[in-house]
């Protein structure tokens, strides 16, 4: 099956390792979409959303590969996980050099080249590893749309933070593989599967990511069956969480620091179905 | 408390705006409305209702005198009251009678009761029932009002909020007539509610924009209305709207100042009253339904509020008073620094405050 990658950022070391997983386990991989990293829109919009301190923490951690940041947890799980398949590269550029897999590097994810690129690969899928919200002119490009692990169990934890938001609410983060369709995180669910739990917030989040690729890539090995017995999503059931404060972030840590060990048990391992509010 | 320096600078700025010879809160503080003293004449309306925030904030703080400053106000607006039970609109002029008002008498009702509430003597809660009856009796039969206005000929939505205290009224002193007066008003008013949340009619003028300082006066008459009735009608009208504006925040990390009956905004300026209003409803709103992204929403917003509260004395701004817009010069409040607009920022500090202890406890930290 021909598979176009998308990258948040030249530096994204999720994009790397997944598509290096796919290439491994026999896909072709026909291009790979990066959304440019320093555009001052973009900046702007990143400081609105996350603040400016949390902008700075993931550059340095994401971009400046900085170890002594508070976010640097979170990057730790995936460097180890290039380093135990012997893969040097850290960025997009020189990994797409290498494997010969041509790369565009766009401003915005929507943009028409991404379309006109989509026609010329005569991509089945896209498979989905950063870059912004797509809209239906790429999505409906391809034979199959746009493939997405998120960390949150759909329907019931759409949006931002919903690792955070899930253990806020006393449930085990969950990865779900869905089809990306015009609403956010509201497409026809595939598969999930649990994170593996960490003692901080920011390993965990760096779990899901390593997750993320490894779950993307088993469902890709067996994509027609998952598509087959692919899942309606009701939208009415869902939730759309937004970007976690810092003072309730801050509590999440701490109510991991103070369930240690037995966080396993502690937290409910089944379905959030339970989670309904008024 | 998290927010401790911007409560205290608050807090003081209230104390500020207290009359001294009346025992009154001054409505604004403006160096360019009042060059030479900075602070108008006192506001009936607004003390009214800036009282339960004072016995909150004694309450939870260590602020034990602000008890007596309420009681004194709640005694100044009961010498107000006129012998039909009417309490006066507008600033509070000695040398001349101010007009009745249905709205400003309902506002101070809150007063009343929130003191007889804390002190238990029966003049305020005979005070709050007058005033109550008043607005009974005064009422049309469709649940409206024809007199005694702000702006003649024109019912406007946020009323809900004169529902609300006559409902309290009813309520404590077991009085039908004037509960089925305030549900009538609900009722005729919920029916005002457009397809896209936003109830019609939500401002000062027919047809034209709403600030959110009277979008949130309406909702907050529903939400306080449902919480005494239970009626699940004015709970929906409240949440649908409240959470509209919750996503419009989330999204667009801002509130417009004011807004169109189609939710078109105005943007240029921000009405920092309406937004700390919308951050006590989005607080309320989990307390009933505890859905955290309420709590998240209000902190976020609160950030953006305390960012623009003054924290010392400028050549226009006074310490700890909040803007009614910003920048300065937007169109609700303009250049003043409105008592309501503090009262509201520290109302939604304390609330927020009681929901990290709520979610503190149920996480077992």
């Amino acid at each position: 099956m021909k598979i176009v990658i998308t990258a948040g950022h030249n530096k994204s070391l999720h994009a790397i390792a997944l598509m290096n997983n796919l290439k491994e386990n026999g896909h072709e991989i026909v291009g790979c979409v990066q959304i440019r990293t320093f555009q001052l829109k973009r900046l702007r919009k990143y400081i609105k959303q996350y603040g400016w301190e949390t902008v700075k923490a993931k550059f340095k951690s994401h971009i400046l590969a900085d170890e002594y940041t508070y976010l640097a947890n979170e990057t730790k799980p995936i460097k180890e996980y290039l380093k135990n398949r012997k893969i040097s590269v850290s960025s997009i550029n020189s990994y797409c050099k290498k494997e010969n897999i041509e790369n565009i590097k766009l401003n915005t994810i929507n943009d028409k080249k991404f379309e006109n690129f989509l026609t010329k690969k005569e991509a089945y899928l896209i498979v989905y590893a950063g870059g912004g919200i797509i809209r239906n002119n790429i999505i409906e490009k391809t034979k199959y749309g746009v493939l997405n692990a998120h960390s949150g169990w759909l329907p019931f934890f759409r949006g931002m933070n919903v690792i955070e938001w899930a253990l806020l609410y006393g449930f085990r983060p969950y990865t779900t593989v869905h089809l990306i369709d015009a609403g956010i995180d509201t497409g026809r669910i595939l598969f999930k599967e649990s994170i593996p739990l960490a003692n901080d917030l920011y390993t965990i989040r760096g779990n899901a990511t390593v997750h993320n690729v490894e779950l993307l890539t088993k469902i890709i090995n067996n994509f027609s069956s998952y598509l087959n017995n692919s899942i309606h999503q009701e939208i009415k059931e869902g939730k759309q969480f937004f970007v976690m404060h810092t003072r309730l972030k801050n509590l999440v840590s701490k109510f991991l620091e103070n369930k240690q060990p037995d966080i396993n048990e502690k937290l409910k391992n089944n379905s959030p179905d339970a989670l309904r509010f008024k | 408390m998290e927010r401790i320096y911007n409560f205290e600078k608050a807090i003081q700025f209230l104390i500020n705006s207290i009359d001294e010879k009346t025992g009154g809160s001054r409505a604004f503080y403006s160096n360019l409305f009042y060059p030479f003293k900075g602070w108008s004449a006192p506001y009936p309306e607004t003390t009214g209702y800036i009282i339960p925030t004072l016995f909150e904030a004694s309450n939870t703080t260590g602020h034990k005198h602000l008890t007596q400053l309420a009681i004194n106000m709640a005694d100044w607006i009961v010498s107000l009251q006129t012998p039909d039970g009417a309490l006066p609109g507008g600033l509070y002029n000695p040398q001349k009678n101010n007009e009745k008002s249905i709205f400003n008498t309902a506002q101070m009702i809150i007063g009343l009761i929130a003191t007889y509430q804390k002190t238990n003597k029966s003049k305020y809660i005979d005070s709050a029932l007058k005033a109550a009856k008043w607005l009974t009796n005064n009422q049309e039969d469709d649940g409206t009002w024809l007199k005694f206005h702000y702006q003649k000929e024109f019912f406007p939505s946020y009323y809900t909020r004169v529902a609300w205290p006559m409902l309290q009224t009813g309520i404590i002193c077991n009085d039908h007539q004037i509960q089925t007066a305030a549900t009538k008003t609900l009722d005729f008013i919920n029916k005002k509610t457009q397809r896209n949340g936003l109830v019609k009619d939500c401002g000062f003028k027919p047809n034209s924009y709403s600030f959110l300082h009277t979008i949130a006066y309406t909702i907050r008459g529903f939400l306080e209305s449902y919480l005494l009735t239970k009626n699940e009608e004015y709970y929906n009208t409240a949440f649908n709207l409240a959470y509209k504006l919750l996503r419009k925040y989330e999204f667009r990390k801002k509130l417009g100042g004011a807004y169109y009956e189609n939710f078109k905004e105005i943007s240029w300026y921000r009405c920092l009253t309406g937004e700390a209003q919308m951050v006590i409803i989005w607080l309320k709103l989990f307390n009933i339904n505890n859905d955290v992204r309420f709590v998240n929403a209000s902190s976020k917003l609160l950030d953006d509020l305390c960012k623009t509260q003054p924290l010392k004395n400028t050549l226009f701004l006074k310490s700890g008073g909040l803007k009614g817009s910003h920048p300065y010069y937007g169109r609700y409040i303009s250049y003043r620094q409105p008592n309501w607009a503090t009262k509201f920022l520290i109302d939604a500090m304390l609330l927020e405050e009681t929901a990290y202890k709520e979610i503190e406890e149920k996480l077992k930290l």
